[in-house]
């Protein structure tokens, strides 16, 4: 049975972002289904659960990059399955986008990856541009010299970080983080963390994190929501198995929640060995 | 357990399910291309028309000039000895000439640029849609399609025709050597008797065909690398597809083509019996 534990500081307040009865199915193949979620505006949301739970799926649907197969998608009291593409371009500008691997477009260096949103808006003169671009750089702890590198020539947490200093470039009301510190050491993986917290705190931003990484939830997160896979769910089960504070998720008695959180593979082997016989 | 009945059903089924989705593709084709035609109208569009025109344009130009050249030289090599067998050896250079300028000029260049620059494309968009690339534009507040599609668009149509004419000029060379200078033909009477049979109207046919052809391969290529599946097969598989859709797309539009400016010709100039 699954276990449920709703914050206790809920408020009336119009949620910024609301998903209702959302399934999404490619061909197929459904990962998400009948998924109801609400994410009131200042939250910080970590999404886990375990790969191929649809955790990416449900963050590009909430930035209308993917279009649900059923159910409606809200943001800011608008459908965005009804828009146009004109519009839901207008919507995207007030998401920024951290993709799991940085997403920096190859063949433009860093200044002109950070650089982009700000000219394909034409909000502002070049001069200007170079102050952005400067200012977002040192926020995420890059030195003035890194502008002129290519991607390929950045470690992984520098191109992170880029990443994050081009989804800031635009100032966004919401921040999405897919997997932020996926493929980093240690160190860099608490770098990551500490510049998330450290957006929050400069800027008044929704945030929605998928993670796999439980100290991430711990250190960011005012809201844990655990995606369970769709294929290994009791008919009539829902596919949100937690939804509450992290320090509920510590307590939580659900089994298949405190095999994610404690990080033990139990009887996963047998089944993944009888499935490969 | 199926019976021997339902076998010839379950065939039926399948080529049911291939045929729609064969006209699925070619929607989903025609509606990109439309999408490809209305970032037109925007500035952000032309951005980075340039860098793709030397890619697609200078690179492309030894392949191209060595396509062309071996063109010519290969029909003079094939065509010798039956113009020769019947005294006609002099009028080679209609035949040659009149066929690398209507037909295998362009059709060849096309088939030639489908791979080289075509499936270049396939494979780098396959890319950047497997590396979220094509999503973060999107997020960025860019249509991917008018950033990534139209600028290529725009270059393949302008410069295929462009790099056609470049590959008749070294097919008409190429084979012009052969004959003069292997097969020691007069150069005054191959080059007389060219004159008079290739005209104006098939120099313009020779550019009008790569405007189409530049323009297929370009949404195909794009659709293909927009709509690829992940990992490195895909990309792979992209840009494989690309090249033979293209390909086919080159020849079918060919077809029609010359159907269709060979009953143009005849309809403005009606002494010609050409029509179909």
């Amino acid at each position: 049975m699954s276990e449920t534990a709703s914050s206790e500081n809920a408020t009336p307040r119009k949620p910024l972002i609301s998903l209702t009865q959302v399934t999404m199915q490619f061909g197929s193949q459904r990962v998400l289904h009948a998924i109801n979620l609400t994410i009131q505006r200042g939250q910080t949301l970590a999404v886990i659960g375990e790969s191929g739970c649809g955790k990416t799926v449900l963050l590009k649907l909430v930035i209308g990059l993917l279009r649900p197969t059923v159910g409606r998608v809200l943001f800011d009291g608008q459908h965005l399955e009804n828009l146009s593409e004109r519009e839901l371009t207008r919507q995207r500008l007030r998401f920024g986008f951290l993709f799991q691997g940085a997403a920096l477009f190859d063949s433009l260096s860093v200044f002109d990856n950070v650089a982009f949103g700000l000219r394909a808006q034409g909000r502002a003169a070049e001069t200007e541009i170079r102050e952005i671009v400067r200012q977002r750089l040192q926020e995420v702890g890059l030195p003035p010299g890194v502008v002129v590198k290519k991607p390929a020539e950045l470690s992984g947490g520098m191109k992170k970080r880029v990443g994050l200093a081009r989804a800031l470039a635009l100032d966004p009301e919401v921040m999405l983080y897919d997997e932020p510190t996926t493929g980093l050491d240690p160190i860099m993986t608490d770098v990551i963390n500490e510049l998330i917290l450290q957006t929050r705190r400069q800027r008044p931003v929704t945030s929605v994190v998928v993670t796999h990484e439980m100290k991430t939830v711990t250190k960011v997160a005012d809201r844990v929501v655990m995606l369970y896979p769709l294929s290994r769910l009791q008919p009539g089960e829902h596919q949100i198995l937690f939804d509450g504070t992290p320090e509920q998720l510590r307590e939580c008695a659900d089994p298949r929640v405190r095999q994610f959180i404690e990080g033990e593979a139990r009887d996963r082997l047998l089944e993944l060995a009888r499935q490969a016989e | 357990m199926a019976t021997v009945g339902q076998e010839p059903i379950r065939l039926w089924r399948l080529a049911g399910r291939k045929i729609v989705a064969a006209i699925n593709e070619l929607g989903d084709l025609t509606l990109f291309g439309v999408q490809i035609l209305t970032g037109l109208r925007r500035r952000s569009s032309y951005n980075t028309l340039l860098p793709i025109c030397y890619d697609v344009g200078v690179h492309s130009i030894p392949v191209v000039m060595i396509t062309g050249a071996f063109i010519g030289m290969v029909l003079a090599v094939q065509a010798y000895a039956e113009f020769a067998h019947l005294g006609l050896a002099t009028r080679l250079g209609q035949i040659i000439n009149i066929s690398v300028v209507r037909e295998l000029g362009p059709v060849l260049a096309a088939v030639m640029l489908a791979g080289r620059v075509g499936g270049a494309m396939a494979a780098e968009l396959a890319t950047m849609r497997i590396t979220e690339q094509i999503d973060a534009l999107a997020c960025l507040g860019t249509n991917p399609v008018h950033y990534l599609g139209t600028p290529r668009f725009l270059a393949c149509m302008l410069l295929i025709p462009l790099l056609t004419v470049l590959a008749n000029f070294m097919g008409v060379l190429g084979g012009a050597m052969i004959c003069i200078e292997v097969y020691h033909i007069n150069a005054h009477y191959y080059w007389e008797n060219t004159q008079g049979f290739v005209g104006l109207y098939d120099l313009l046919t020779g550019l009008i065909k790569p405007t189409f052809f530049g323009a297929a391969i370009a949404i195909v290529c794009c659709h293909r690398g927009f709509h690829s599946e992940a990992g490195a097969e895909g990309v792979g598989r992209a840009a494989t597809r690309a090249f033979v859709l293209s390909f086919v797309a080159v020849l079918v539009i060919d077809f029609f083509l010359a159907m269709f400016l060979n009953n143009l010709y005849d309809y403005l100039w009606p002494t010609s019996g050409h029509a179909i």
